[in-house]
């Protein structure tokens, strides 16, 4: 494996008397797409807080680029470009004022020619970006979220839930761009529930149940009946 | 982090809440001004109309007895400096007009304070009210979801993801905020300013540098509301939880701060008996201020020492009015007893103030209305220099007409003497220069220090709700 770009070491949380990740050990090199496959509570936004340091590990750590976030997390945020389930944006700004905010906030003032290309290949809508954020649908929300990381040139990208709720259309341009991103070396690691499109966009599939990894897959050798069982044992089993 | 102040900017001007707030202090604020303006214009037309008329009534009083002449009296009025305008103060309740005569140091009719409390609890409407009272709360709405509202959204994860620091977004928040209150401001300042230069009493110097503190002195007061409102914000997490608590210290601070201050006062140093402060006076021009004789003894050792002076045998026999001696002895007597009196009286005005202090450990509003009422001259402090003013000249007229008396009435009863125009003419007419800022600052320093230890308080909230961010993360 190339160097390890994300890397959880023995990585685990607790809250109160509630064990949410227990002894989680992962890494994701360059160019790999980790999809993190699990129910809801099976501890994937958690290992994902626990790499932008928004919380301390109880023990174990979140290492990014081989910096401990616990110990320098502005230094490792400043790695990382970030894809919240549901993109949060200012409504009365426009997109491009919403894009250029935070890139100036990464220190990377926007440049219009290269946002334009990022989001000519994200296909959000021309003449869009100039319109309040407000007005924007969610599959346009979460592809000017990526375009915010994209425009941060991180060097590895957490997307926590990005395909959630959008449209078959929407989902398949932001896929194609996340492999896109992968192939120019940044390590994407994804949090999903949804096991057809992590076979679909993951070089490795991590399935987390009660806080622990219990499996990790090479989707390319996984054949339909194997994607079913593991639907059935992972993730239908929760409603029991 | 310029990009944090810029883009609330923004968000302020694009939802209008810049121009609801702006507009909304700003109608207050001419509307106060307004008010202002009335009341000051109309006091100073009537203070010169008077003080023309009483010293023409003075000049034309006839031939009369100097004693007379000292009982026909004048009035001493008190200019309301164009800074009154900004903040009235104690000017209200405090007398502007004081009758001067023999024997007494008049004190000039005040109005009481608790007859005001039904018609304005917070005090006089005026520049300085909308500014001390509404403006704090109108900082605390607007800062209330400045963070808050961020994490509510999602953004403040966003914001922190994408490499801003929660100690600079802290500190980004309120310098936006600061920028924004300042364009709120800039316009009252700017009427206020307008007023002031403007006013009837015309500018000086003092007056333009006591205006330029008054800027300052608010710019603190508004800094200290906003970095409490910033750094709850920040703490609270929740908008609505925020703004509970906001409204709460704005409660504590600005409507029950100065009502606690008057109650801690009124236990402290409880008000004299207005009766019995007289009756002590007249008790001791009678039997003497304790040491000194009684009035029998101390005129008989007058009459002695006068005999003796002169080498004389009988009154008859005197050089100079035995009746203006005698007066004159009585009105420098009653000096002393004033001294003593007033000196205890406003010794117990300042163990009041004192006391009003300690309601500034959980309001600053108690200190700083000390702060801004005597940067504007309108303070206790200034409306005892003026009835100080006025006490000297009535001694000075009175001393005068008293020595006219003893040089020019041996013989005669001080009724079987009497002086014309030109002996009026002589006296004086009460002239009152207001003093200049720094001398009477010492009334209203420990309460700006008291203000300045506020606003570092202030700032420490801030940076702990600062680090607490980024210790807690989003």
């Amino acid at each position: 494996m190339t160097e390890a770009l994300l890397e959880a070491r023995d990585l685990t949380k607790d809250y109160g008397a509630a064990r949410a990740l227990d002894g989680m050990s992962f890494r994701v090199g360059a160019g790999e797409i980790l999809c993190l496959l699990g129910a809801n509570g099976a501890g994937k936004t958690t290992t994902i807080n626990l790499f932008l340091g928004f919380t301390a590990p109880t023990s174990g750590a979140a290492l990014v680029a081989g910096r401990e976030v616990a110990a320098e997390p502005e230094a490792a945020r400043a790695l990382l470009g970030y894809v919240a389930e549901v993109v949060s944006l200012y409504p009365t700004l426009s997109g491009a004022e919403n894009l250029a905010f935070f890139c100036d906030l990464a220190g990377r003032p926007a440049d219009p020619a290269q946002r334009d290309a990022i989001l000519a290949r994200l296909r959000f809508p021309q003449g869009a970006i100039n319109r309040p954020a407000g007005e924007y649908s969610k599959g346009m929300r979460q592809k000017l979220g990526l375009a915010i990381a994209l425009m941060k040139d991180a060097r590895a990208i957490l997307l926590d839930e990005p395909l959630s709720g959008l449209d078959p259309a929407a989902a398949n341009d932001l896929v194609e761009v996340l492999r896109e991103t992968a192939a120019g070396g940044t390590a994407l690691l994804i949090s999903t529930h949804d096991i057809f499109r992590a076979k679909d966009v993951a070089t490795r599939i991590g399935i987390m149940r009660h806080g622990r990894m219990v499996d990790m897959i090479d989707p390319a050798g996984l054949s339909g009946d194997e994607l079913d069982r593991l639907y059935l044992t992972h993730m239908a089993e929760r409603a029991a | 982090m310029s990009a944090i102040a810029a883009k609330d900017w923004r968000e302020f001007v694009r939802d209008r809440r810049l121009v609801i707030a702006a507009g909304l202090m700003l109608v207050l604020a001419l509307l106060a001004l307004a008010l202002s303006w009335q009341r000051v214009a109309s006091h100073e037309a009537d203070r010169a109309a008077a003080e023309a008329g009483d010293r023409q009534t003075w000049l034309e009083q006839g031939e009369q007895n100097p004693h007379g002449a000292a009982h026909f009296a004048s009035w001493a009025f008190r200019p309301l400096t164009p800074t009154a305008l900004i903040d009235p103060g104690a000017t209200p309740y405090a007398p502007t007009a004081i009758w001067l005569e023999a024997h007494s140091r008049n004190t000039g009719n005040g109005r009481p304070i608790e007859d005001r409390a039904a018609t304005l609890d917070l005090g006089e409407f005026s520049l300085a009210w909308v500014l001390q009272t509404l403006a704090p709360l109108l900082v605390f709405v607007l800062a209330a979801g400045l963070v808050a509202r961020e994490r509510e959204r999602g953004t403040l994860r966003l914001m922190l993801a994408s490499g801003a620091k929660a100690e600079a977004i802290v500190r980004a928040k309120a310098g936006g905020l600061a920028r924004i209150m300042l364009a709120i401001t800039a316009p009252l300042a700017l009427a206020g300013a307008a007023a002031v230069l403007l006013a009837p009493a015309g500018m000086t110097g003092d007056q333009a540098l006591r205006l330029v503190l008054l800027g300052g002195a608010y710019a603190l007061w508004l800094g200290l509301f906003l970095a409490i409102g910033v750094a709850v914000s920040a703490l609270a997490g929740r908008t609505d939880r925020a703004m509970l608590v906001l409204a709460g210290v704005w409660l504590i601070a600005v409507p029950l701060g100065p009502r606690l201050a008057g109650t801690i006062a009124d236990i402290a140093a409880p008000n004299s008996d207005a009766r019995a402060f007289w009756a002590q006076m007249d008790a001791d021009f009678k039997n003497g201020l304790p040491g000194d004789p009684d009035a029998k003894t101390r005129s008989a050792a007058l009459k002695e020492a006068t005999l003796a002076k002169y080498g004389a045998a009988s009154l008859e026999e005197l050089p100079v009015s035995w009746d203006g001696v005698s007066l004159d002895a009585s009105e420098r007597y009653g000096y002393k007893v004033f001294d003593r009196r007033f000196a205890e009286l406003h010794a117990e005005q300042d163990s009041q103030r004192a006391a009003m202090r300690l309601a500034a450990l959980v309001s600053p509003l108690a200190a700083f209305q000390n702060v801004s009422a005597g940067l504007a001259g309108t303070d206790l402090a200034h409306h005892r220099h003026f009835t100080d003013a006025a006490e000297a000249h009535r001694r000075v007229a009175v001393n005068q007409l008293n020595a006219d008396l003893i040089a020019n009435g041996a013989g005669k009863t001080y009724e079987g003497y009497n002086a014309d125009r030109r002996l009026w003419e002589a006296v004086p007419a009460f002239a009152y220069a207001p003093p200049g800022v720094g001398v009477l600052a010492g009334a209203w320093l420990l309460d700006l220090a008291i203000l300045l230890a506020w606003c570092l308080g202030g700032v420490g909230l801030l940076v702990f709700a600062g680090r607490r961010l980024a210790r807690e993360g989003a």
